[in-house]
């Protein structure tokens, strides 16, 4: 919830979640943030994930 | 350049070496021919020594034996010419010859002498009533009052000596010659290989083409050593820039595709006078394709690093199967994803010194392409073992293999292959993973795995057991 609204990058959530620097080949993150997406947003109407093509991903309420 | 070369002549290596060579050979002559003239005069000098000894013999023979003994020891040295042979001559008190070996020879020598001059013990000359040479002898008393007279010639002293010194002169001149002709074709020979190499070295500076060698003469010497390495570096120098212009061209084409298509998103938002949302999508667009585009960059940056051994390698102790275990949860999303069962077995006892991040990125390329290719429902199995001093780390998928044709050329850079030009990528993974395991001084191998798919190994040193 640190970065709320705010939106990250693929790199910055790699750093992230297994703790070091990587370069991404494929869609490691993107798998990640859509089984993320598949647990929280499935079947509600309002998402909370959302993608910002180019950029990365942000959480928020809208 | 032909025109300049006659100023700068004396400065040339071949100048200098025809100079000393010459210069040596003409000094050694001269130091020779004086020693030998030195030798000759002072044995020739030696003159007056002989004579003495001589004498002396020839008294202790008189004493001995007689006076007849002198007569027959002096007939039996005797020889036709005055050069070697001795004048030996007796005479009594009021000087009558009363014996004179070879009188041919002697003959001729003024033999008078006044009376008052005391002859024993002092050295005199007879001359040559009929050429002027000088006889010098010794005398000696003996016991019956007679004089016993020992002498040799010493005209032919200064002949010989007069020769040796109009050889000598007369050969200084054809020596200097052959000297200065021997120092030149000494260098000619020995600097044909150095002007066979500033050939190739001046044609490569003009034409900047690098195929051209210098030829090689095999005769293992310290020059032609340096001729072959002259052209292995040549070798050398041509691969290198051979690769670098290869990628410049492959990155100029491989860059051609995503300006293009920047251009073409950004026309296409800015012509049709879209809406917000549809230039937001644009720019989106173009950020993505650029992010591939910097991704690129650096991973060639990266392979021409590691391959040129400027990459930094921050080495620390790593256990391999904590790492391939980090690797495999890294794409276990992944291959779930794709139905694709990502399975691990590595012993829990091989360490290693690399560099983490760069040894992590290897194994992810290699886990990442196995991942790219194997469809739905196939396996990738890691695994590592022990081989000798070596770790072998080997990345097993039952994906659609590499043509055997195609596997010499899968570590080149921007390479892509048939079949896997449909994926997305750049071509690089293979290289960069290639290029860091060299660096680690590791070897990287790819075949046909027996049950189709393909087999990717990677050998590492090992830390030795502590």
């Amino acid at each position: 919830m640190r970065n709320a609204a705010r939106v990250v990058s693929k790199t910055m959530i790699i750093e992230h979640v297994w703790g070091y620097r990587f370069d991404p080949l494929t869609n490691i993150v993107d798998v990640l943030v859509s089984r993320l997406r598949n647990k929280v947003d499935r079947g509600f109407e309002k998402k909370l994930i959302h993608t910002h093509r180019g950029v990365g991903y942000a959480l928020k309420a809208s | 350049m032909r025109l300049k070369l006659p100023k700068r002549f004396h400065k040339t290596l071949g100048f200098r070496l025809t100079f000393w060579y010459s210069a040596i050979f003409i000094l050694s002559f001269l130091i020779l021919s004086v020693i030998s003239y030195l030798f000759v005069f002072s044995s020739i000098r030696d003159n007056r020594a002989a004579i003495k000894a001589e004498l002396s013999e020839y008294v202790s023979l008189a004493e001995r034996d007689g006076i007849e003994a002198i007569q027959i020891a002096s007939r039996k040295q005797a020889k036709p010419s005055r050069r070697n042979s001795f004048f030996v001559r007796l005479v009594d008190p009021d000087n009558t010859t009363l014996f004179l070996s070879n009188p041919r020879l002697w003959q001729p020598f003024d033999l008078t002498r006044p009376q008052d001059q005391v002859l024993e013990g002092q050295w005199h000359y007879y001359t040559s009533k009929r050429d002027g040479d000088l006889l010098e002898v010794a005398s000696a008393r003996l016991r019956d009052n007679k004089l016993l007279q020992v002498g040799k010639s010493i005209q032919d002293r200064d002949d010989v000596l007069e020769h040796f010194r109009d050889t000598l002169l007369a050969t200084i001149i054809p020596m200097v010659l052959i000297g200065f002709a021997g120092g030149a074709f000494l260098a000619f020979r020995a600097l044909r290989p150095i002007r066979n190499l500033s050939g190739v070295a001046r044609s490569i500076v003009d034409t900047a083409r690098f195929d051209a060698r210098v030829p090689d003469s095999k005769s293992g010497d310290e020059l032609n050593e340096l001729v072959v390495l002259f052209n292995q570096m040549l070798e050398k120098i041509e691969t290198l820039i051979r690769g670098l212009k290869d990628s410049l061209d492959n990155v100029a084409h491989d860059l051609r595709t995503p300006v293009t298509r920047f251009r073409g998103t950004a026309e296409e938002a800015l012509r049709s006078g879209a809406g917000r949302e549809a230039c937001r999508e644009a720019l989106a667009d173009c950020l993505e394709e650029s992010e591939r585009v910097m991704t690129m960059l650096n991973t060639l940056m990266d392979v021409s690093e590691a391959e040129t051994g400027t990459m930094k390698l921050s080495l620390e102790n790593i256990n391999l199967a904590a790492l391939i275990e980090e690797v495999a949860e890294l794409y276990d999303d992944v291959a779930e994803e794709k139905s694709i069962k990502l399975s691990t077995n590595a012993p829990n006892d091989l360490y290693l010194q690399a560099d983490r991040a760069r040894l992590r990125q290897v194994l992810a390329n290699l886990v990442d392409n196995a991942v790219k290719y194997t469809p739905s429902g196939g396996r990738i199995d890691i695994e590592a073992s022990r081989k000798g001093r070596d770790a072998v780390l080997l990345v097993k998928d039952s994906g659609i293999g590499i043509p055997l044709d195609e596997i010499p050329r899968i570590w080149e850079r921007l390479y892509r292959g048939d079949k896997s030009r449909s994926q997305r990528g750049l071509g690089l993974g293979l290289s960069l993973v290639k290029a860091v395991v060299q660096a680690h001084h590791g070897q990287v191998e790819a075949c046909p795995s027996p049950n189709g798919g393909s087999v990717f190994s990677v050998y590492l040193p090992l830390l030795p057991a502590a």
